[in-house]
């Protein structure tokens, strides 16, 4: 797996792109971000993503509610706010935008 | 067998084998350096808390009642290495910045474990650590201790010196610099090394431990054997500088300790006087500063352990002379002055015996006068 340590610098920057991704549909505890995320190449562990959730609530990009857990101490369900919803809007644009640049920089002119 | 703490993870008790709990001691010491300029340190540690006590849970459900070390370092190795989230708050990047679980493992150099010598003493002025000017917190850091027992030695020092432990407080918050870099914070904390190592100092038992008794007797004599050993380098120092002073004055104008000897007590003999007292001194407390280290477990390294037995051997050998010479120079002053108070003697004044007599002693033992440079017949 070359590309693991090859594209790290580009998966590093778009991590929180993908979690507001798989925020999007709902709210998720951490375990369960931890979980969406296992097997794409955006993995990664509860180390990294609490401070970035903690630095996106500071954002105002996410909120988040206590629930309580039948087993185990209650659970922080994050959600993406009104602001976090555009600026997962504004990056999927600007995504868009990116990749058609890169399609159109290849093209023969 | 092995010995079962219960520990208290968000609210909730936990059976968990003891070296498990020194493991989870040593992961959350590390995430907190790691996350020393996260403004949300405090509630991350929570949230990483809560999720050790939820992996705890299933494996308590699932499994039996005890949590083991095994278990435990799966649960700490699932949760990965604590990196400082991008852009958080002028968080200066460490090594390539935060990183993602598949990222190999910053290698820690060399390899040893961080002892407490490699810890630097800064003053930590955070909101949360300081309360005066930091000096406490960062005196705690270094010595890996809380930092409660530093402000209540503080306080305890004040009235035992009568205020003097006061204005040294403001030379140190004036001394020492100040950690204002996330760096220099890991460096107070002697941490900055990966979290597996952490967890692997901690399973090897020399990482702060607190929760259960055993090895918080242990660390209450390794705190109180690190607040010794301070003492005792202060108290080397002091004593390097007396001499030098004492000599300074004896060398330049015959004051000093001078005055405790016979008027015309050659110069060098007090300055040689002076110095062998101030080397059984400074033996004394560099053995004891040897042994006092290897108590505060600095002897973890084989080479400060050697060196400590040579400085305590060869001190001591040193010593044996010095408290020779100095048995010899003021038994001749104290003969001297005990014949004159019978009534006779000779003393060495400037290079000359005056012999002195008032009892006709010198002509009762038939001792010729021409043996003296000088006589003094009193009456």
């Amino acid at each position: 797996m070359d590309d693991v340590d090859t594209f790290k610098a580009v998966r590093r920057g778009l991590l929180e792109f993908a979690v507001l991704t798989s925020l999007s549909p709902g709210r998720l505890y951490a375990a369960e971000i931890v979980g969406r995320l296992a097997g794409t190449p955006f993995a990664t562990q509860e180390g990294t993503l609490y401070p970035l959730l903690g630095k996106l609530r500071r954002d105002g990009l996410l909120d988040h509610d206590w629930v309580e857990s039948e087993s185990g101490p209650p659970r922080k369900y994050h959600r993406l706010t009104e602001q976090g919803a555009q600026r997962r809007a504004e990056l999927g644009t600007y995504w868009d935008h990116l990749a058609t640049t890169l399609q159109q920089l290849g093209a023969p002119s | 067998m092995k010995r079962v703490s219960i520990i208290n993870l968000a609210g909730r008790a936990y059976h968990v084998e003891e070296s498990g709990v020194t493991a989870i001691d040593g992961w959350m010491e590390t995430a907190r350096t790691r996350l020393a300029a996260d403004p949300d340190r405090d509630e991350l540690l929570l949230d990483f808390e809560r999720a050790i006590a939820e992996r705890c849970d299933e494996v308590a459900r699932t499994d039996r009642d005890v949590v083991t070390t095994e278990a435990i370092t799966t649960i700490l190795a699932a949760l990965g290495e604590v990196e400082p989230a991008l852009g958080a708050d002028a968080t200066a990047p460490r090594d390539g910045g935060w990183s993602t679980s598949e990222g190999p493992a910053t290698a820690p150099a060399g390899g040893t474990p961080a002892s407490w010598r490699d810890r630097k003493l800064y003053r930590l002025d955070d909101r949360e650590d300081s309360m005066i000017a930091g000096v406490a917190a960062g005196i705690a850091a270094y010595l890996n201790v809380d930092v409660t027992i530093i402000r209540v030695a503080w306080i305890i020092l004040t009235f035992i010196t009568g205020g003097v432990a006061i204005p040294l407080y403001i030379v140190l918050a004036f001394v020492l610099p100040k950690a204002d870099t996330p760096e220099k914070r890991a460096a107070a904390h002697g941490s900055g090394t990966t979290a597996q190592e952490m967890i692997s100092r901690a399973r090897d038992g020399a990482g702060p431990a607190l929760q259960s008794l055993g090895s918080l007797i242990s660390n209450i004599a390794r705190i109180l054997a690190k607040v010794v050993h301070v003492a005792l380098i202060s108290a080397i120092w002091i004593l390097i500088a007396a001499w030098a002073v004492q000599v300074t004055l004896i060398l330049v104008n015959g004051g000093g300790v001078s005055s405790a000897f016979d008027p015309g007590t050659g110069r060098g003999l007090v300055v040689l006087w002076v110095s062998c007292f101030a080397w059984i001194a400074f033996a004394l407390l560099l053995a004891l500063n040897s042994a006092v280290a290897h108590l505060a477990r600095d002897a973890e390294h084989p080479a400060s352990r050697g060196r400590n037995l040579a400085i305590g051997w060869s001190s001591g050998v040193i010593t044996i002379f010095a408290l020779l010479a100095i048995a010899a120079i003021p038994a001749s002053n104290s003969r001297q002055l005990a014949d004159l108070a019978e009534g006779h003697g000779v003393v060495r004044m400037y290079g000359r015996d005056v012999c002195v007599d008032a009892d006709d002693h010198f002509a009762r033992a038939g001792i010729s006068r021409s043996a003296c440079d000088e006589f003094v017949e009193l009456d």
